[in-house]
């Protein structure tokens, strides 16, 4: 089942009552939602509030949600109009739609320069985040971090994946799983620190 | 826990993933682990993190929510798409097919012409249905008549049709 088609799932759970399936798909999407938000607000608290109020409009048009567009485009819209909104509510000036194209949610990509925005009470923690992640990735075995790279950075689907490192579909199935496990477990004392604030 | 990487891959089938979907749901243990390596994904991607404090915020307002139930719209969007079309083209096609038999009677010339008449002889009503059929059969060909003027243009014609009206009437 292709990645939207998985959203499509999760949104008509929630559409029949579900919310842990619309908490699966905020739990999918709040980053990438955030940088695109870091395009209009600066404020990394701002960013916060104005991410949490797109969720919330989101889950309450889920009704009217059709799945004519992937999930993200729609989101995107929606991430869109509340930023718009909230700059106008401050008085502050909106992007013209021109710039923000809702064509453009797919490929959505942002300058490097937007991408430690953190509010100072995240800040440690994204960063000792990405401190762990990075180095559990340079210890791994090297086929392990061949075959995550290869799907998370590069999207290469597990055939594809399986032609370059030559070896059956499965074992990267497996190494794939292996280096999620590794990575995840170096993080738990980290997550589990902050549970009662993450989860 | 491999079905969970497998599935935020794609990589499942249809029916594997839907199960794995409800699993996650009903269990907690699972859709932290979605979380995680959705987290472990975003970083890997250099996406921006919003804080430790933002899903439990989101959960927080989406517990005062009130719980959607919507009809299952993707089923309805399809239904809109094909159904319905498909519905309208059946009613159309019946009401063409209905119009075409009850407009081109293959019996008698006229019922209004002998409403009111004596049964007539069995010869004659032969003698008419053979008339009638001769001539549906020419006003159907009659555009490729060498004779007729404007070639093409008598399916377009209305014709009617008299029968030789009963002394009396």
């Amino acid at each position: 089942m292709s990645d939207r088609e998985i959203d499509q799932q999760l949104v008509e759970r929630a559409q029949r009552g579900e919310k842990q399936a619309f908490e699966l798909l905020v739990a999918k999407y709040q980053r990438k939602l955030a940088r695109l938000l870091t395009r209009f607000i600066r404020d990394p608290a701002e960013v916060e509030d104005v991410a949490q109020e797109a969720f919330i409009k989101a889950y309450r048009a889920l009704p009217s949600f059709r799945g004519e567009s992937a999930f993200y485009t729609w989101l995107y819209r929606i991430g869109i109009n509340t930023a718009k909104n909230y700059l106008v509510a401050m008085g502050r000036r909106a992007p013209t739609t021109t710039e923000f194209d809702s064509e453009d949610a797919e490929n959505f990509e942002d300058g490097e320069q937007l991408r430690d925005v953190n509010t100072p009470e995240n800040e440690l923690m994204s960063k000792q985040i990405a401190k762990t992640v990075n180095e559990t990735m340079e210890a791994l075995p090297e086929e392990l971090r061949t075959a995550i790279v290869l799907r998370e950075l590069d999207g290469l689907s597990y055939e594809e994946i399986a032609t370059v490192m030559n070896c059956p579909i499965g074992t990267v199935r497996s190494r794939i799983f292996r280096a999620r496990e590794t990575i995840a477990e170096r993080l738990r004392p980290l997550l589990e620190t902050s549970k009662d604030k993450r989860w | 826990m491999d079905k969970i990487s497998e599935l935020m891959d794609g990589e499942l089938p249809r029916r594997e993933s839907k199960r794995q979907i409800a699993r996650l749901e009903r269990d907690p243990r699972l859709s932290e682990r979605w979380d995680t390596y959705h987290l472990i994904r975003d970083t890997l991607r250099r996406e921006v993190d919003l804080g430790p404090t933002f899903t439990r915020r989101v959960r927080a307002c989406l517990e005062h929510e009130p719980v959607l139930i919507a009809p299952h719209t993707r089923i309805g969007y399809r239904m809109a798409r094909y159904a319905l079309p498909m519905a309208a083209a059946v009613a159309g096609v019946t009401v063409v097919a209905w119009l075409a038999l009850t407009e081109a009677p293959t019996g008698a010339p006229s019922t209004l012409a002998q409403r009111g008449a004596a049964p007539a002889p069995s010869a004659t009503v032969m003698r008419a249905s053979a008339s009638v059929a001769a001539s549906d059969y020419l006003v159907a060909h009659q555009e490729f008549s060498p004779r007729t003027a404007m070639q093409g243009v008598a399916s377009y014609a209305r014709t009617v049709t008299a029968g030789e009206a009963t002394p009396g009437q």
